[in-house]
């Protein structure tokens, strides 16, 4: 997959949750090839800048910018989303699903392929809610791959995954950055000690 | 928006009882109507009509709240508006689904509900013509309050009082169509009036259940 220029910016962003300022200030700049890894307690505003990064959210102030070959664009355009759900129909197969967003996408990615990558082939004709906690979220991270957008917006995409299930994500988020994808990332884990070089973005409580 | 829709009806027709809940609280409340106005009888013309009009919206308002409930919950809806399909298009693949899986089924059991009211042939089919000229005002006005409402749980109340005043011109119009369908056939006014109701509804309600749904991300 080859990616164009692109550059999701956060320039001066506030944002706020009631009369709660969560944060104030914030600025940085998400390009090819780069990692950010958001970290800090609980409220703190790591799930606030990642639906900021979305466009689900406007800020209080500031603003938030998407681009593409140097030209604004949509957050559509070069962004895609794994929140805290996993964005799965429980009485859809693996393949159902995997085929549903190929086609939502007009993706070229070939649904064998994708399986091959998530490491769930065996379990295509399974329905969705027949599979363990990990296997979703592994088969969410294939919409992210389907999508063929570069920037990958996670929020604790490694929660209540086993040793070997993180190990698998963590090789499609550095694949993915590696071939000049970006990854906005929300997670508790100390990802240096796994093994993946990435800017770290860390949030104290307001 | 096709493949919404693929998908979708596959999700119903995997979970038949969503397709049935409507219908069956119909006929039971078509039941209980028959049995406290006239046991053993023939009701009246003039009241048969409204009752099954009255029957048939309040059993579609029980499936208006569920319409986005599962998509918002499930992370479904921020996947879809990422995906570029467009938030018009979602709420429309919503609404043929929702005729499509909630509304032909009022259709399809209606000679039931006429047989438990002994009513003839002729106006149990005029009944069917005037909510199936009804069914876009009442789907784009239902997949509004859905939208509106979606992330709410125990919403169904509050449907109600959303939608309510806005079907209320419909449920007058096609009320009005049942006996005028029997005499004019389908160039009766009230027919115009419907189709009026029905353009006005679509332009208004499925926008605006589009701009409820990019709301109720935020």
């Amino acid at each position: 997959m080859t990616f164009f220029d692109y550059k999701l910016k956060f320039d001066q962003v506030a944002a706020s949750r009631g009369d709660l300022t969560l944060f104030d200030g914030l600025s940085f700049e998400l390009c090819p090839g780069q990692l950010i890894w958001l970290h800090g307690a609980n409220g703190s505003g790591k799930t606030t800048i990642l639906t900021l990064a979305t466009g689900f959210r406007v800020p209080t102030s500031g603003e938030v910018t998407w681009s593409e070959t140097d030209e604004f664009c949509a957050p559509e355009d070069i962004v895609v989303y794994q929140g805290h759900q996993d964005a799965l129909k429980s009485d859809l197969t693996v393949s159902e699903d995997l085929e549903f967003w190929i086609d939502t996408y007009n993706s070229e990615q070939k649904l064998s392929d994708i399986l091959s990558l998530v490491q769930l082939t065996e379990r295509r004709d399974l329905r969705c809610g027949q599979l363990s906690a990990g296997q979703k979220r592994r088969l969410s991270i294939a919409r992210l791959i389907i999508s063929e957008k570069p920037v990958w917006i996670m929020d604790e995409p490694m929660a209540a995954i086993d040793k070997s299930g993180q190990d698998l994500i963590l090789n499609l988020i550095t694949e993915h950055v590696r071939s000049g994808g970006a990854v906005l990332l929300a997670t508790h884990r100390l990802l240096r000690s796994l093994g993946i070089s990435a800017q770290s973005l860390s949030l104290e409580l307001s | 928006m096709g493949d919404i829709i693929i998908r979708d009806l596959k999700l119903a027709w995997r979970n038949k009882f969503s397709w049935w809940q409507g219908p069956f609280f119909f006929i039971l409340f078509i039941t209980l109507c028959v049995l406290a106005l006239n046991p053993g009888g023939t009701l009246q013309t003039e009241i048969a009509g409204p009752l099954i009009w009255i029957g048939v919206l309040f059993s579609l308002f029980l499936n208006f709240t569920s319409l986005f409930q599962t998509d918002f919950q499930d992370g479904t809806l921020e996947a879809l508006q990422l995906s570029g399909v467009g938030n018009l298009n979602i709420v429309s693949a919503k609404a043929v689904t929702f005729f499509l899986t909630s509304f032909l089924p009022f259709l399809v059991i209606l000679p039931i509900a006429g047989l438990i009211m002994s009513l003839s042939t002729g106006l149990i089919s005029a009944i069917g013509i005037s909510l199936l000229v009804s069914a876009p005002a009442l789907i784009a006005y239902g997949v509004l309050s859905g939208a509106l409402l979606g992330r709410m749980n125990s919403a169904s109340f509050l449907v109600i009082l959303v939608i309510a005043p806005l079907v209320i011109p419909v449920l007058i119009f096609g009320t009005a169509a049942i006996n005028s369908y029997m005499m004019e056939g389908l160039r009766a006014v009230e027919f115009k009036a419907l189709l009026g109701i029905n353009l006005i509804a679509l332009a208004i309600g499925l926008p605006a259940a589009a701009a409820a749904l990019k709301a109720n991300l935020e």
